[in-house]
């Protein structure tokens, strides 16, 4: 599997986006080398996404909870859920801008898209992330309601 | 476990003794003396007595719930609240009657005595006029004596030679317990029974370890008046509270010979109750704090070579006090209410706590909130808080905490001080901490135990400073 199969589902098909650019060969190669720069650079998007998603769930149950102020509700680790997300979408979509490099439109519009794909992700890491600390005896503040079992 | 014996003489006794349990469940330090506490007032009809009795009780079953981890296993003591073990006489020896059995008599002074079998002319009929007054012979012993010691006197000292709780006290003090005696010196009971109860127990050459067991009393002087007899009917006239003072402080200087001997009382009576002899329903009182304190104070100290007299002071004479004005020697006593008060309003949050870390790593779930043993607890803690109310609104008050309730800020709960705490999520979070702290010594199972401890290192982590 490649790296840009995470984010396919999210995004147009690669022979029917080209297939738009096969009368102007500049264009195509263009394109072509748009896609052949978000197939490679994805690689970073996953290790950010990975890396947000983990930082910031480990931050929530070791960090945020040792402040006062009731933060082990569900109510805070649900916001930090929500700020995992658009911290992704937000770091993914200026390292997309840093790293690939066209001039087509579609540029931002590919890169929007793999942002959000990527904050889902970072959702879903956060999620199971959370739900290995609720199930393993290593002390945290916070309230452990993914815990499996009383 | 070494045990301390704390007679409480009449109804200025009973609520000494009830500011003993206070401060004890609240975290006092006995010196790791168990306390048993022998309550002797003729007026068992006294609310004040039911009360104490209950309380007493409630008490003792909190402390079972802390001790106890199922299959006879049983834990030591939790330390702050409710770290002292208090038994009752009678769970000591299953065999002896209640302290008061002898005194429930609806006889009057008079029938007591016998002074109908008297003859007009007997030279002993002449005697009992002379020493007592029609209005003596007449009161009835189910009410106390009145604040007649004349009275008190005779009928207490036959009262403890049969009585089986005395027999049972004299088998159950062994070598290391101590005696601690509280009683007022201006009414009829107290002032009677202390001295009586102090020679009976010095002079026990049969039980050594009676004789020689180490004794400190508190006499609480007036420091309250009654509503005037004329007008009220009652028997007792606190303008002769002074008078009757003074008479018994010149007996005690020649014959009491307690090892250490406090004296608490007021420069003037400041309270005023009702003058109801039957009810008594007098608010908690600041003197009666004091006294309370002197147990504490005795349990640390040691055997002199004359016996010692003692007293407490305050820094400024203020009303209400203070932290500042009762002065530093009130700071443990101040600490333990307010951890006390902070642990009340944690008891009226934790239920509502959907969420909370311990309800999954310590089983404080909804089941829990709803035992009885949460409950008891919690009754109990309400009492507490009442208890402090009384003293805070009394005359003197004793009143160095803010009103606080949920959602508040706590930081200036008490008066003349900061704490750290914001508001109560601080002391939740230290809660957790404490829970996840020494994980392995913890695992008794026993969530009643958990509360009680994790609840007291919470709240201990912001108020140890004072």
């Amino acid at each position: 599997m490649e790296l840009m199969d995470l984010y396919k589902w999210g995004l147009p098909n690669q022979g029917e986006y080209l297939n738009k650019y096969r009368d102007n060969e500049s264009l195509y190669n263009m394109a072509r080398s748009l896609w052949n720069s978000l197939d490679s650079e994805s690689f970073y998007f996953m290790i950010t996404f990975i890396a947000i998603g983990l930082v910031l769930v480990c931050f929530y149950y070791y960090v945020y909870n040792k402040w006062p102020g009731r933060k082990y509700r569900i109510q805070h680790w649900a916001l930090w859920l929500g700020i995992t997300g658009v911290v992704t979408i937000i770091a993914i979509l200026c390292l997309g801008s840093a790293l690939v490099t066209s001039n087509l439109q579609e540029k931002f519009g590919f890169i929007l898209r793999i942002s959000l794909i990527s904050g889902i992700y970072a959702i879903l890491i956060y999620f199971v992330a959370s739900l290995i600390i609720c199930n393993i005896p290593v002390p945290t503040n916070a309230y452990r309601f993914l815990k499996i079992g009383k | 476990m070494a045990k301390v014996f704390v007679f409480c003489i009449g109804g200025t006794g009973l609520r000494v003794m009830k500011s003993v349990i206070m401060l004890t469940a609240s975290g006092m330090k006995t010196n790791g003396y168990d306390i048993v506490p022998i309550l002797l007032d003729p007026h068992v009809d006294l609310e004040e007595n039911t009360i104490l009795t209950t309380t007493i009780g409630d008490y003792i079953k909190i402390y079972k719930n802390a001790t106890s981890a199922g299959r006879a296993q049983q834990l030591d003591a939790p330390a702050g609240f409710f770290s002292t073990k208090i038994t009752r006489l009678e769970d000591l020896d299953a065999l002896q009657n209640s302290t008061s059995t002898n005194m429930t008599e609806k006889k009057s002074f008079g029938q007591y005595l016998d002074v109908g079998a008297l003859a007009n002319d007997d030279v002993n009929n002449y005697l009992i006029q002379t020493i007592y007054s029609r209005d003596n012979l007449k009161n009835s012993l189910s009410v106390g004596f009145k604040g007649n010691p004349n009275v008190g006197t005779v009928v207490l000292n036959e009262m403890i030679s049969g009585a089986d709780w005395y027999d049972a006290f004299q088998r159950h003090c062994e070598k290391g317990d101590r005696v601690f005696i509280i009683s007022s010196i201006f009414g009829g009971t107290g002032a009677a029974g202390y001295p009586l109860l102090e020679k009976k127990i010095k002079e026990d050459k049969i039980h050594p370890q009676v004789q020689n067991a180490l004794m400190g009393a508190v006499t609480v002087l007036p420091y309250y008046s009654l509503d005037d007899p004329t007008t009220s009917g009652s028997g007792i006239d606190s303008s002769n509270f002074y008078t009757k003072t003074k008479a018994a402080l010149s007996y005690y200087e020649k014959s009491v010979k307690s090892d250490y001997l406090y004296y608490a009382g007021e420069q003037s009576l400041k309270a005023n109750y009702q003058n109801n002899e039957k009810e008594q329903k007098n608010q908690a009182h600041f003197v009666e704090l004091v006294a309370a304190s002197a147990l504490y104070d005795f349990l640390g100290r040691e055997r002199q070579e004359s016996p010692q007299a003692m007293t407490r002071a305050i820094r400024e004479d203020a009303d209400p006090l203070h932290i500042t004005s009762l002065g530093d020697g009130y700071k443990e006593i101040v600490k333990n209410i307010t951890n006390m008060m902070l642990f009340d309003l944690l008891l009226d949050i934790l239920p509502g706590e959907r969420q909370f870390p311990l309800k999954k790593t310590r089983g404080l779930n909804k089941d829990f909130y709803q035992d009885q043993k949460f409950g008891a607890l919690k009754e109990f803690v309400k009492k507490f808080h009442k208890w402090y109310t009384e003293l805070a609104e009394n005359n003197r008050g004793f009143a160095p905490l803010n009103r606080v309730s949920k959602g508040e800020k706590l930081t200036t709960m008490i008066k003349g001080l900061t704490l750290k705490a914001k508001n109560e999520s601080y002391y939740l979070l230290k809660m957790i901490e404490a829970s996840n702290k020494k994980k392995v010594q913890h695992e008794h199972g026993n969530r009643f135990r958990y509360l009680l401890e994790f609840a007291y290192n919470g709240i201990k982590e912001y108020t140890d400073h004072i």
